[in-house]
C-alpha cells in the first residue's frame, strides 16, 4: 500500500521532479570548477597523515608538504639534470629520517626506527651526506653521538682505509654458489672495459666459483701458484667440495689453454694492481667474522666512486655487485621497520649488468610486501633505460619527483598537471609551454606526482643550508670528522688489512712446501731438431746433444 | 426469519470488533503514516539527506534506471518508461544506500 502510495504521489509529481532535475544539471554545469589552488590544498590535506614525511614546500605558497610515511617510503624515482637539485632532495629526505629517529628514541637506545641503503656509483650524494652528518654527530650530546656513529655503516675506498667487502663469501646462502659465481662474473665482465673470449669467461666463472666453494678472498699470489703448480692445485683441489670445480680445473691442462691462463692471470693482477682494490675484495672473510655488517646497520652508506683513484670499472662492479647483494637479501628480512634502498645514477649502475637490470625489476614487483622501498634517481630516466623497465618502473613506482628534466620525463608527468581554469590557452600550446617550462626549471623546484588521486604538485624542496655553516667548519674538515668519528668503525686501514692479507697468504699459499715449478722453456717452439725431439722425448745418440751448435 | 436475524447480529458483531479494533489499528499505522509523511516531505523537498555523512542528495537529477537502462530527468526513485519504483538511492557523499521509505 505504502509504495502505491508513493508510486501515485511520483506519478502526480513527475513533470515537477523533471524541471527539478533539468534545474540541477543546469546549475552543476554552470558551476565554476575547482582552482588551482583549492586542488592542491585538497591534496595536501588528504595526504598529510602521521607519521609523515616532509618532502618539499608547495609552490608557490611554500606550505610545506607532509606525506604520510606509507607513501613516502614506497618504491618512487627521482629524476633530474646535473645541479637541478636532485642530490639535496635525496639528501633532505635521509637527513630527515635520521632526525625523526634520533628525536624518537629514549636515551640509551641505539634503534632509530628506520633503515636505510644509498649505492652511488658517482660518491657526490655519498661525500655531501657524509658531510652533512659529521655535522650533525657535532651538535649531538654523547650519547647521541655513540648512537648515530653505530648506526652507520661506510663502504668506502681511499688510500688510508677501506671497507672489506669479502664477494666471495656465500655464508648465507642467499643463493646458490654457483648462481652466485654468475652474478659476479656477469658484473665483472659486463663493468669491464676489456674483451672476454669465451673460455676466459668460463674460465673466470669456474675461478669465481672455487673461490666461493673454499671461502677465500681474492688474491693474485694463490691464482699464480693454483695456476702454475699442480700439486698445489691438486692438494687445493681435494678440499673444494663442488664436483664440477674439481673436475674442471682438475682437467685444466685439457680444458684451458696456456694462453688462456696467461690471460687470466694478467687481468686478475690488472685488478688486483690497484692497492684499495686488493685491500677491498683480498681481505679474508673469516677475519670479518667479528668486524660490523652492513645487515645490522640503519644506515649505510655505499660510496663507490672512483674518482681520480681507480677506474670507473671497478668501482661500478662493486656497487653493482653490493646493489645484487641487497636486493637478494632483501626478500628474507624479517624486520618490522621499513626500509629504503636508494639507487643514486641508476641508469649508470644499471649499465653494468643486465642481470642487476632483471633483478631489480624483479624486486620492484615483489619487495613491497616485505616493507622494501626502492628510491631510483637518476638523470635521465626514460631515454637511458629499454622502454619495457621506464614502463615497469614507472607502474611500480609510488611517487616521483621531477626536477628540471628532458622532454621526455616532462612527458610521463604531463598527464598528472591540472590545467589552470583560467587558463584560456588550447591543450596543445599548454603541452608545449609545459615541456619548455620542465627544461629550464629553477634548482630546487620539482613536481611531485603521487599516484591514488593526488594531482601533480609544483614543490621545492626544502633548503638545506650548507653543513658546516653555523659550525665554521669548512667540508674538508667535515669529511674528516666523518672518517675519523663514524667511518672508521667499518674501515681498515690500508695496513691492517695489507697484514691480513699477508698473514693469509703465509698460510694457505706458501705454507704447503713443494718443490718449486721449474721453469721449463716453452715447449711449442723448438730451436733445433734435438729440442724438438727432446720435446717429444726420443731418445738421442750420445753426442747429439751438442750437435746443433 | 432466523437466517435474516443472523446476519444481522454478524453484522453488528463485525462493526462491533471493527470499532473495538481501531485504536490498535491506529496505533499500530502511525509508523506506516510516520513514513508516508516523511517520503512525501522529502518528494516536496527534492532532497534526500544522508544520515551518514550528512549530505543532501538531490532526489531529482539526470539519473539511469538501473532495470531498464533508460537515462531521463526526473525523480530518482521512479522510472517513467519501465514504472519500477526504488526504494533506495545511493548517496553521492558517501556512497553509503539509503532507504527513502
Amino acid at each position: 500500500m505504502l509504495s502505491k502510495i508513493v508510486e501515485f504521489l511520483l506519478r502526480r509529481s513527475e513533470e515537477k521532479d523533471r524541471a527539478r532535475a533539468l534545474e540541477q544539471e543546469r546549475a552543476r554545469r554552470a558551476q565554476s570548477p575547482i582552482s588551482l589552488t583549492e586542488a592542491h590544498t585538497d591534496a595536501l590535506r588528504r595526504l598529510d597523515q602521521r607519521p609523515s614525511i616532509t618532502m618539499g614546500r608547495l609552490r608557490p605558497s611554500l606550505v610545506p608538504i607532509d606525506v604520510a610515511e606509507e607513501i613516502a617510503l614506497a618504491h618512487a624515482i627521482v629524476v633530474g639534470s646535473t645541479g637541478s637539485g636532485k642530490t639535496r632532495f635525496l639528501i633532505g629526505f635521509l637527513l630527515d629520517q635520521m632526525a625523526r629517529g634520533l628525536a624518537g628514541r629514549s636515551s640509551g637506545q641505539r634503534q632509530l626506527g628506520f633503515e636505510t641503503e644509498v649505492l652511488d656509483p658517482k660518491a657526490e650524494t655519498a661525500i655531501v651526506l657524509q658531510q652533512y652528518l659529521a655535522a650533525l654527530w657535532l651538535r649531538l650530546n654523547d650519547d647521541a653521538r655513540e648512537t648515530l656513529a653505530s648506526a652507520i655503516y661506510t663502504i668506502d675506498w681511499s688510500r688510508d682505509a677501506i671497507t672489506p667487502s669479502a664477494p666471495y663469501d656465500n655464508r648465507a646462502q642467499v643463493v646458490s654458489d654457483p648462481y652466485k659465481a654468475h652474478l659476479i662474473t656477469d658484473v665483472t665482465i659486463e663493468s669491464s672495459r676489456q674483451v672476454y673470449s669465451e673460455p676466459l669467461r668460463q674460465l673466470l666463472y669456474m675461478w669465481t666459483w672455487l673461490l666461493i666453494d673454499l671461502r677465500f678472498p681474492a688474491n693474485f699470489a694463490f691464482a699464480e701458484r693454483f695456476f702454475r703448480d699442480e700439486p698445489f692445485r691438486r692438494r687445493m683441489l681435494e678440499k673444494v667440495g663442488s664436483s664440477d670445480v674439481r673436475q674442471y680445473f682438475g682437467a685444466m691442462k685439457s680444458v684451458v689453454a696456456e694462453q688462456t691462463q696467461g690471460a687470466f692471470l694478467r687481468r686478475l693482477q690488472a685488478d688486483l694492481s690497484f692497492p684499495e682494490n686488493r685491500y677491498a675484495v683480498g681481505v679474508p672473510p673469516e677475519n670479518l667474522d667479528r668486524f660490523p655488517k652492513p645487515e645490522d646497520a640503519q644506515l649505510v652508506i655505499g660510496n663507490f666512486g672512483c674518482s681520480n683513484v681507480l677506474p670507473q670499472s671497478l668501482g661500478l662492479s662493486r656497487a653493482t655487485w653490493r646493489a645484487i647483494a641487497v636486493l637478494l637479501d632483501a626478500p628474507r628480512r624479517r624486520s618490522r621497520t621499513k626500509k629504503t634502498i636508494v639507487f643514486e645514477e641508476l641508469a649508470l649502475l644499471l649499465s653494468a649488468s643486465t642481470e642487476l637490470m632483471e633483478i631489480l625489476m624483479t624486486s620492484l614487483r615483489t619487495l613491497r610486501s616485505v616493507g622494501v622501498g626502492l628510491l631510483l634517481a637518476s638523470q635521465d630516466l626514460a631515454s637511458s633505460l629499454p622502454k619495457n623497465a621506464v614502463r615497469n618502473i614507472v607502474l611500480n613506482t609510488r611517487w616521483s619527483a621531477t626536477f628540471q628534466s628532458r622532454a621526455d620525463e616532462a612527458e610521463l608527468l604531463f598527464s598528472h598537471v591540472l590545467a589552470d581554469p583560467t587558463d584560456r590557452r588550447s591543450p596543445a600550446d599548454r603541452h608545449r609551454s609545459f615541456l619548455r617550462d620542465i627544461q629550464t626549471m629553477p634548482r630546487q623546484d620539482f613536481w611531485l606526482t603521487i599516484k591514488g588521486g593526488y594531482p601533480a604538485l609544483p614543490a621545492r624542496s626544502l633548503d638545506l643550508p650548507d653543513p658546516g655553516r653555523d659550525l665554521h667548519r669548512s667540508d674538508e674538515e667535515l669529511a674528516e670528522i666523518y672518517r675519523r668519528e663514524i667511518g672508521r668503525r667499518s674501515m681498515l686501514t690500508t695496513k691492517e688489512a695489507a697484514d691480513a692479507i699477508a698473514a693469509w697468504e703465509a698460510a694457505v699459499v706458501a705454507r704447503e712446501e713443494v718443490a718449486p715449478t721449474k721453469n721449463k722453456p716453452h715447449h711449442h717452439t723448438a730451436g733445433s731438431v734435438n729440442d724438438l725431439l727432446q720435446q717429444l722425448s726420443v731418445p738421442m745418440e750420445e753426442g747429439d746433444t751438442s750437435g746443433d751448435e | 426469519m432466523s437466517e435474516k436475524k443472523d446476519s444481522i447480529y454478524s453484522a453488528i458483531a463485525t462493526v462491533a470488533l471493527s470499532v473495538l479494533a481501531l485504536p490498535v489499528t491506529l496505533l499500530l499505522s502511525i509508523p506506516k503514516v510516520g513514513k508516508i509523511i516523511r517520503a512525501i516531505q522529502q518528494l516536496d523537498d527534492g532532497t534526500i539527506p544522508c544520515r551518514f555523512c550528512g549530505t543532501q542528495n538531490p532526489a531529482a537529477v539526470m539519473s539511469r534506471c538501473s532495470t531498464c537502462g533508460a537515462v531521463e530527468p526526473g525523480s530518482r526513485l521512479r522510472c517513467s518508461f519501465c514504472k519500477t519504483v526504488y526504494q533506495v538511492v545511493s548517496c553521492s557523499g558517501c556512497g553509503a544506500t539509503l532507504r527513502v521509505f
